[in-house]
């Protein structure tokens, strides 16, 4: 059984091991991957939007990670325009991080991977990795092997702000680490 | 029933005045699955600490659906452009998906069990080994496209319009990749800025009489775009205008002040909890049907009627008891709103004092209406339009305390007394 501790232990690790490259949206998406792909059990709901599997309750556990002094969220401007958070190990980290040390111990493998993997992606890529995942787990759960090229339309069908083109090489990316399970 | 597909219908609503609807929405409501709203209290037992708070979800229903297709159109006449190029709108393309964000909003509760959020503890299992349950959106999805077909897919109105069908609502409201790009307008029915929320608000606080839960929902219906993608940023978002962030800072503390005063009120949550186990005494094997083929039909036979009527014939065990005669569990004791650590300490000390005089344990990370920490992008207009979260307009909502207060109750106030002597 996963304890609030717990999930507070492990968004802290997340922030404190990515040295200031996690945000809010790339925190979101690694918690979902971690589940998806590590089967780490973050015991999130993650369900699907425009902006890919989402949980307001990882929000809100951030929020009390922040609460707690164990996380700083910093305000950051984009290159590209607009601004948004950085988060970082706030004075209280360690102490959180002890009341979960056990869960986050046995899972440390797994967040360093995470990290290594997807933790440099900008918000619009972990959001389209994490999507591809999303709908190739639904097709998993349907007993459905599609071609790559369907699960690419899928997911252009949900973003057509991406193109095909973006979509398909990731979703090949995925397939060829193992990924998917469902895509034929 | 016969009707006139053009008509337009027109409800009295006791917050917007009055909602209009077509034909279409006319018939979905008079499908006996959604008059069974009508049986279902928005609130629960709320109004015994609350006794105006006796509204259902029908009421609500109509509220979100109104509010969603505000939100919707302001949207689309302030951010076309957006749509458009990000999200590959046409004109016809925007008709059919309000159309479909309209039933969606008028549907999204049809899965609701007796006394709402009361009775979702004893949903069964959909994965045991992860101890996931159904949640009310799996019933109400299912009911949409068992009972709702017919009525949605054969009306004239839908079929020469827009015919969209049962499984696209569905498929909308459970966020299935099939709902394909119209999964942005899901931002407007569970969401960080959504029509559930603002429309419950506004209703909970009329009714049960409080002034918390207002803010301007004119102006905030007034400001709302869509937020270009950006790859720092991700997928195009509902946000507001710069004019309207006073509003939305109004919205996320009006859900602030209704869930300390009203939603995690401390006998209001503890009369939640000996509601689930009234329930679970008189639900043959202690939880509901599944959301699943006929099970359904004998999930939407419970309303709250029928609860009643089993509670009335003194049936529900010790915990229908008390309900009936108010002789709830006490608190006796109750962390602050984001307890440190040191006061999780404490609280451990609590539970090892009261030992076996504890009977119940509530935390506000459990409730359903936790408030959660909404960040709403911002477009600011100076000095060159870029969006911003709202907490960083606002200092107010970025120190607003996460839904972390955990109450413990014992049957006797006196209780308190001997635990303390042990602590």
């Amino acid at each position: 059984m996963v304890t609030q501790q717990d999930k507070l232990a492990l968004i802290t690790e997340l922030a404190s091991r990515s040295r200031g490259k996690l945000g809010r949206t790339a925190l979101m998406k690694c918690l979902f991957l971690l589940n998806q792909l590590r089967d780490v059990p973050v015991s999130y709901d993650f369900r699907l939007y425009t902006h890919g599997p989402f949980d307001s309750d990882v929000l809100n556990d951030l929020q009390y990670a922040q609460a707690l002094g164990a996380i700083n969220s910093l305000s950051v401007a984009y290159p590209g325009g607009g601004r948004g958070y950085e988060l970082h190990p706030g004075p209280q980290a360690d102490a959180v991080k002890r009341d979960g040390q056990k869960f986050v111990k046995k899972y440390s493998q797994s967040i360093d991977w995470v990290l290594t993997e997807f933790g440099k992606r900008s918000a619009l890529e972990l959001e389209m990795a994490s999507t591809l995942i999303f709908v190739d787990r639904t097709n998993a759960e349907n007993h459905t092997k599609v071609p790559i090229s369907d699960l690419a339309k899928t997911v252009h069908s949900i973003k057509p702000h991406l193109s095909m083109e973006v979509i398909t090489r990731e979703a090949k990316k995925l397939r060829d680490k193992g990924h998917l399970r469902a895509a034929a | 029933m016969p009707s006139d597909v053009h008509r337009i219908y027109e409800i009295r609503c006791p917050v917007y005045g009055f909602i209009k609807l077509n034909d279409l929405e006319w018939q979905i409501i008079s499908h006996p699955a959604f008059q069974r709203l009508r049986r279902i209290r928005q609130l629960a037992w709320t109004d015994y600490v609350f006794p105006g708070a006796m509204h259902t979800r029908f009421e609500h229903s109509l509220g979100v659906m109104n509010m969603a297709s505000m939100l919707f159109d302001g949207i689309v006449e302030r951010s076309f452009e957006i749509l458009r190029s990000e999200l590959g709108y046409k004109e016809t393309g925007l008709d059919r998906h309000k159309a479909l964000v309209r039933v969606t909003a008028l549907l999204h509760d049809i899965g609701h069990s007796p006394f709402s959020h009361a009775g979702e503890e004893l949903f069964p299992f959909r994965d045991k080994k992860k101890g996931e349950r159904y949640k009310h959106e799996h019933y109400s999805a299912e009911i949409i496209r068992r009972h709702f077909a017919p009525t949605i897919e054969s009306h004239p109105l839908n079929s020469s319009n827009w015919d969209f069908s049962a499984n696209d609502v569905a498929n909308l409201l459970e966020g299935r990749p099939e709902a394909g790009n119209a999964l942005f307008w899901r931002g407007l029915i569970s969401g960080q800025l959504d029509a559930d929320r603002m429309d419950y608000l506004l209703r909970d606080s009329l009714h049960a009489g409080v002034g918390y839960g207002r803010y301007d929902w004119q102006r905030l219906a007034n400001t709302t775009v869509a937020i270009p993608a950006s790859p720092e940023r991700g997928s195009p978002r509902i946000g507001v205008m710069e004019g309207g962030w006073h509003a939305a800072e109004g919205l996320i503390i009006a859900r602030y002040f209704m869930f300390t005063q009203v939603y995690f009120h401390k006998t209001r949550v503890v009369y939640d909890h000996h509601l689930q186990h009234a329930l679970a005494d008189l639900l043959p094997g202690g939880c509901f049907p599944e959301p699943k083929g006929q099970e359904i039909d004998k999930y939407i036979e419970w309303d709250d009627w029928r609860v009643l009527g089993f509670l009335g014939e003194h049936k529900g065990g010790e915990h229908a008891e008390r309900l009936a005669s108010r002789n709830h569990y006490r608190e006796i004791t109750h962390t602050s709103e984001a307890p440190t650590q040191d006061e999780i300490k404490q609280l451990k000390k609590w539970r090892t004092a009261l030992g076996k005089l504890l009977v119940c344990e509530i935390p506000a990370a459990a409730s359903w209406y936790k408030t959660g920490p909404v960040d709403i992008l911002v477009m600011s207009s100076t000095p060159k339009p870029e969006p911003r979260p709202l907490s960083q307009y606002s200092s107010v909502v970025a120190t607003i305390p996460p839904a972390a207060q955990v109450r413990l109750y014992a049957k006797d106030a006196k209780d308190r007394t001997a635990a303390i002597a042990r602590l």
